[in-house]
């Protein structure tokens, strides 16, 4: 396949016709195209993939997951807002979305087998109206052949005959592919479809097929062959046990095939809600924020339940008694004054009627008569009596006056004693520290709660329980896939045994078995079968055997002219699993892990995979040399460029190849080169400007 | 000395009392369940006490109209003398007899209920207390 021309018109970055002319009649095969990132590089190739199989395929990695998805022909709502723009991009250039312009094409020219193609893939708008998504366009195939058209039914087979998809990636080479291809350095069996690919880049598939279909010739001769020696033999019950486990096995295949298939589909679902979840990114986003405020919402409401019934529990308690301090404090004093008071009168009492019994004695000192002589002796006088009398009487009066006194103070001391049980020191700062926290946590739950009307206000219009079914169905097919795969390590034991036990039975009626010209028939097809069977798995092996030693030894080749100070490598080394090592001079296996060296490696792998599968198609390296440093680009480009047999085509930004340097030393070596850039004042559409002479 | 007589409040003290209890409706007195968890106090006996004391500690009472029956004395004091309290804190005429003595607790229970609802609520359910705290 050589490609003569691309024209592009409306696609990607593209906008209007932009054409690339591969045709120069140099001779030479070399092609160069600079561009700094966003100038339609990718673009450029994106477009050739389109052309060939009708999709691009976005990527994107989330959660350590790789997300792949069909970019569409057109989105509206990607189109109309500067927010709105998703990881697939629609393939319709927006500038012409803006001018109405809804047609779009990419057309390649081509050869191929001595034959002129040329391939067209067109997209226009079904109605009048304007279009929305896939389905309001139509995206048709033109293929036509040395000028004759062919059925459009039957275009994908062509191409599909010209250059398989699956190896395009081999020829059409973007960052991601060298990436893929990279993971193979890790051999850790994580490379996914990339080992079948290069295997189908090499023809492998093809014998692997003949010997599965001499193994099934083997098997089916060698049931014949067992139902004829039962036959001859007499011994048809041990036919009947084998037909028994024949079905059996039969049977666990069927279940196990079926096991499998769902395991795909399973698993296929699963990547379908992958994708469609990561549309939702912002509806998952907003839910995981609903869920954290929601826990936020519950945990304040517990801390603020407990806080409030801690509260209440203090309440309930004695803290009444602090209401009660101040006048306790002041009847306290009160009744401290009264108890001196108290103390006071009794004292004062007290003096008064010692005063009061003594007067009361000398009143009383009047003159006495001795009863045995009748002598009269001297006393006070009648005057002195009423004047003691009328003082006693006083005191009398003052002691009453104290006595009602001390009634009415009555006993404070024990009403001092009473009042000082209800004291209480305690100032309950418990109580406003709970209140503060409450209203503390009530101001957060406003806040939490806003936030929650505020997400659910975002979440109105978005597919929320879409999102959720998809989650529910995705844990739900994760349990599946569990019960699925213990089935099927229950059966495959199951199955090991049931095949052993006809192994037995199968050579019971081999010994058992007459000879016979039309056993020995049967025995001989049987043998031959599998001699092809063991030859092709033979062929098989050595087959990969071989492509790995030519694919390392173009890889080496490579390897070695690229590289910094090649002395100190010695080769590169595949195993079967494809996974590769780099091997020192020293024999030692060599850890890879500088991105450029990494990516170099993936290069000359590329390289040595396409010469090896002798396929001749144009190459189209997207960006090499994101990674790799000067000396290595320098020496890529003159391992690519310099006597390019096939069309090489390099395309790079200016931290890669730069324009001028590389157009000095091989723009004598290149049939054309091409600049990609913006006009001014526009930072969005593609132009392209010959840079060859 | 213990009373042993039926006190009640207000019936609008009533209806508060019952509130801060966390009760919607006001008959059960120990009702385990608590309508409103932001309600300050654990049973109605325990507002009725937290409100005669707060009364009693301003010396303010609120005069009874319509009177509502509540619980006998007995169940709210416990172990507290309350004749004591009201005879050093309260004012004479409080103890002057039974009666006053039941009328005052009434009075000094309605006045510290309807102070507080009006006084210390928040919105519709939820209580501030600790201003009675400073």
């Amino acid at each position: 396949m050589y490609i003569k021309k691309i024209t592009i018109q409306n696609f990607g970055s593209y906008y209007g016709e932009r054409v690339f002319d591969f045709d120069t009649g140099t001779g030479r095969h070399g092609y160069a195209i600079f561009g700094e990132i966003g100038r339609g590089k990718t673009t450029l190739v994106e477009s050739v993939l389109w052309c060939l199989y009708g999709r691009v395929v976005a990527t994107k990695v989330l959660d350590g997951k790789q997300l792949k998805k069909n970019r569409p022909l057109i989105d509206a709502s990607q189109m109309t807002g500067e927010y709105t723009k998703k990881w697939y991009l629609p393939l319709l250039n927006f500038q012409a979305w803006y001018n109405s312009d809804f047609q779009f094409s990419v057309k390649i020219d081509f050869e191929h087998n001595s034959r002129n193609y040329t391939l067209l893939r067109d997209v226009n708008c079904k109605g009048s109206s304007k279009p929305n998504t896939d389905n309001d366009m139509n995206n048709t195939p033109h293929l036509s052949v040395d000028g004759k058209t062919v059925n459009a039914d039957l275009i994908s087979k062509h191409i599909e005959e010209i250059i398989p998809e699956r190896i395009a990636r081999f020829f059409f080479v973007e960052v991601d592919s060298i990436m893929s291809y990279s993971a193979l350095l890790d051999a850790d069996g994580s490379v996914g479809g990339i080992v079948d690919d290069i295997e189908a880049i090499l023809g492998m598939p093809a014998l692997d097929h003949s010997k599965s279909d001499f193994k099934s010739l083997k098997v089916q001769n060698k049931k014949a062959l067992e139902k004829l020696m039962a036959k001859q033999s007499g011994n048809s019950q041990i036919v009947e046990q084998l037909k028994e486990v024949d079905a059996e096995i039969d049977h666990l295949e069927k279940e196990q095939k079926e096991y499998q298939n769902d395991l795909i589909i399973i698993r296929e679902r699963i990547q379908e809600i992958d994708l469609k979840l990561s549309e939702h990114v912002s509806v998952e986003t907003h839910m995981e924020r609903l869920k954290e405020a929601e826990t936020n919402m519950k945990n304040l409401g517990t801390s603020m339940e407990a806080n409030y019934r801690k509260r209440r529990e203090t309440l309930s308690g004695n803290a009444w008694r602090f209401l009660l301090q101040p006048k306790i404090e002041a009847m306290s004093a009160r009744l401290k004054e009264k108890v001196d008071r108290t103390k006071e009168l009794e004292r004062q009492k007290s003096g008064l009627v010692v005063k009061k019994e003594h007067l009361e004695k000398e009143i009383h000192k009047g003159g006495a008569e001795c009863e045995a002589c009748g002598f009269v002796t001297e006393g006070i006088t009648p005057l002195e009596k009423d004047e003691k009398a009328r003082i006693v009487l006083d005191l009398e009066n003052d002691i009453e006056k104290i006595e009602k006194e001390l009634e009415i103070l009555g006993n404070p001391s024990d009403d001092a004693l009473e009042l000082s049980k209800y004291r209480d020191s305690s100032k309950y700062s418990e109580i406003k520290t709970l209140e503060t926290k409450i209203s503390m946590a009530e101001m957060d739950i406003n806040s939490e709660d806003k936030k929650i009307k505020e997400i659910s206000k975002a979440l109105h219009n978005s597919e929320v329980l879409a999102v959720q079914r998809m989650q529910s169905e995705k844990e739900k097919s994760f349990k599946n896939i569990g019960k699925l795969e213990d089935a099927i390590q229950y059966n495959l034991v199951y199955l090991n045994k049931l095949r052993d036990d006809r192994a037995k039975g199968a050579a019971m009626l081999e010994t058992n078995a007459v000879e016979s010209p039309q056993i020995n028939q049967y025995q001989k097809s049987t043998d031959m079968y599998e001699w092809l069977e063991q030859t092709f798995e033979t062929a098989l092996t050595n087959f990969k055997h071989e492509a790995r030693e030519s694919v390392e030894s173009f890889a080496t080749e490579a390897w070695l002219k690229m590289i910094p100070e090649p002395e100190k490598y010695h080769r590169i080394r595949i195993n079967s699993s494809w996974n590769t090592e780099v091997i020192s001079s020293t024999g030692k296996s060599l850890p890879i892990t500088n991105p450029g060296h990494r990516q170099t490696l993936s290069v000359c792998l590329f390289d040595g995979l396409r010469k090896t599968s002798r396929r001749r198609f144009p190459t189209f390296f997207d960006n090499p040399g994101s990674n790799i440093g000067e000396y290595t680009l320098d020496k890529m480009a003159s391992h690519f460029w310099n006597d390019a047999k096939d069309q090489i085509v390099m395309l790079s930004h200016g931290g890669g190849l730069k324009l001028e340097d590389t157009m000095s030393k091989y723009g004598s070596k290149l049939a054309r080169a091409w600049e990609l850039f913006y006009p001014p004042g526009d930072e969005v559409t593609t132009n392209i400007r010959m840079v060859s002479k | 000395m213990k009373f042993d007589f039926q006190v009640g409040t207000s019936v609008k003290a009533h209806k508060i009392l019952g509130k801060f209890a966390g009760r919607i409706d006001d008959d059960a007195e120990n009702k385990s369940k608590k309508e409103n968890p932001k309600a300050p106090f654990e049973k109605m006996s325990d507002a009725y006490l937290f409100a005669l004391m707060l009364g009693l500690s301003r010396g303010e009472k609120s005069e009874i109209k319509k009177h509502k029956n509540y619980a006998n004395f007995s169940s709210i004091e416990g172990d507290i003398d309350i004749a004591t309290l009201m005879r050093l804190l309260g004012e004479p005429e409080d103890m002057e007899s039974k009666e006053s003595a039941r009328k005052a607790i009434e009075e000094y229970a309605t006045w510290g209920l309807i102070f507080m609802d009006e006084h210390l609520t928040i919105g519709l359910d939820d209580y501030r207390l600790s201003s009675l705290f400073e």
